[in-house]
């Protein structure tokens, strides 16, 4: 753990909302103990156009305690860059990142916070989030006069539980709504990151395979166990198990579904 | 892997229950760190002070330690000023004293003609004189004896003839070269 994370920790909020691209979940975090209380859907496209009904719905399920949002991985774009050489000064290092991300995101960068963590020795991790989206939800939690604490990624804080000790999966995939994570890890290091968007649930095994075989053929390494994070639980976890059982990849030994999007307390 | 700390809340609250421990532990481990610091400077201060108004005294007794020297060097050179003289004549009368066996041998050596056997010898260093026994083979050597004695203020106590030598009793004066 990070000295200024030490001295200067971020508070626990007391209760976690799990924002998807149309499902919203309500975990409570009160003393410690995490559990889901509620859920609900909205309509994304009319978002934008009314939150009245959305504003309604969060008021009668929220309590007005300190509020942590946990946004799944649709709202981001990940970005994972490999340098030869890391420079010392933050600026230098600052256009570097941005100039690599600028060659695989050309888009305007003024909609975006983008934000970057050195996840090992020569490798950035990029997050580029749209302002609107999270200051929308902060803003529609404020309305309420609900203190929002805590504005982070799922995918992110699964990266956290799942990577940041000494004997770690081979990868995870992480299925939400409407986005499918895999991500690779190493000898502790990040190696591969895919995210995708998917229609039909049938899609999510046959594209694990084929990242799975792209990773064999491409880095000459074959992860041996993996974790499935489907907190809406879209995939038959049993199916999935037969299916990369047969890859010669065995699940790791965690809980069946476990918070593991929400951050780790320490 | 590095763990991440992400975080985009425009709102974050730091998390008092564990801020305000290490704030205090911090803030504590400063007090103490500069109580220390303070302990140990003014100490370090203190001490060179001491040391430095020990060096002064020190430095005073020194010279007081010189000015008496000095003092007691004239008052030496006064003293000896007033004894040489009286040391030198002492040393005088302490020579005219003494004596050198070995010169007075000498001088028996050179004096007496080669003839003549020293029987016996006698010092008497009050009157600064010797009393001698002599044996001379012969009459001649008798005469020598008695002619080379002669300056020494010679004394003849007794001669007599006994198988054919002649046995002399003299007393006389040592002169010193």
């Amino acid at each position: 753990m990070d000295l200024i994370e030490r001295i200067f920790p971020d508070e626990y909020p007391q209760q976690y909302l799990y924002i998807s691209a149309n499902r919203i979940r309500i975990i409570s975090a009160a003393s410690g103990r995490m559990e889901t209380t509620d859920e609900f859907y909205f309509d994304p496209k009319r978002l934008a156009a009314s939150t009245t009904e959305l504003t309604q719905n969060l008021g009668e399920r929220l309590r007005l305690v300190k509020t942590g949002l946990i946004f799944d991985p649709h709202f981001f774009i990940f970005n994972l860059f490999d340098f030869e050489k890391i420079p010392l000064s933050p600026k230098t290092r600052r256009t570097m990142i941005e100039w690599r991300l600028q060659k695989v995101f050309p888009e305007k960068m003024d909609q975006y916070s983008h934000l970057y963590f050195r996840t090992s020795a020569k490798q950035y991790f990029s997050i580029l989030i749209s302002r609107e989206t999270h200051q929308f939800w902060e803003n529609l939690l404020n309305s309420l006069k609900i203190p929002v604490i805590f504005s982070g990624n799922s995918t992110v804080e699964i990266c956290n539980h799942l990577f940041h000790k000494q004997k770690t999966p081979g990868f995870f995939i992480e299925v939400t709504p409407t986005a499918l994570v895999t991500v690779f890890c190493h000898r502790r290091k990040l190696l591969y990151f895919r995210k995708t968007k998917y229609s039909i649930v049938a899609e999510i095994v046959d594209d694990v395979l084929r990242t799975l075989q792209f990773i064999n053929t491409q880095y000459s390494w074959k992860p041996d166990s993996w974790n499935l994070i489907d907190f809406f639980e879209l995939v038959d976890r049993k199916k999935f198990q037969e299916e990369m059982i047969k890859t010669g990849c065995k699940p790791a030994p965690t809980p069946a579904t476990p918070l593991f999007f929400l951050p780790k307390r320490t | 892997m590095k763990k991440i700390r992400l975080n985009i809340a425009l709102h974050r609250r730091i998390n008092k229950a564990v801020f305000i421990p290490s704030i205090l532990a911090a803030f504590i481990f400063t007090l103490l760190l500069f109580y220390f610091t303070y302990h140990l400077t003014s100490r370090y201060i203190n001490d060179t002070r001491k040391m430095k108004n020990r060096l002064g005294s020190v430095k005073s007794e020194l010279t007081k330690l010189e000015k008496e020297g000095e003092t007691a060097n004239i008052k030496i050179a006064s003293e000896k000023s007033l004894w040489n003289p009286r040391i030198a004549y002492c040393n005088f009368l302490i020579e005219k004293k003494v004596y050198y066996l070995s010169e007075r041998l000498n001088f028996l050596e050179t004096v007496l003609p080669s003839e003549i056997q020293v029987a016996s010898l006698q010092w008497k260093n009050a009157q600064n004189q010797m009393e001698l026994q002599l044996i001379a083979p012969g009459f001649p050597q008798v005469l020598s004896t008695y002619k080379a004695l002669a300056p020494y203020d010679l004394d003849l106590i007794s001669d007599f003839e006994q198988d054919g030598r002649f046995h002399m009793n003299v007393r006389l004066k040592y002169v010193s070269k």
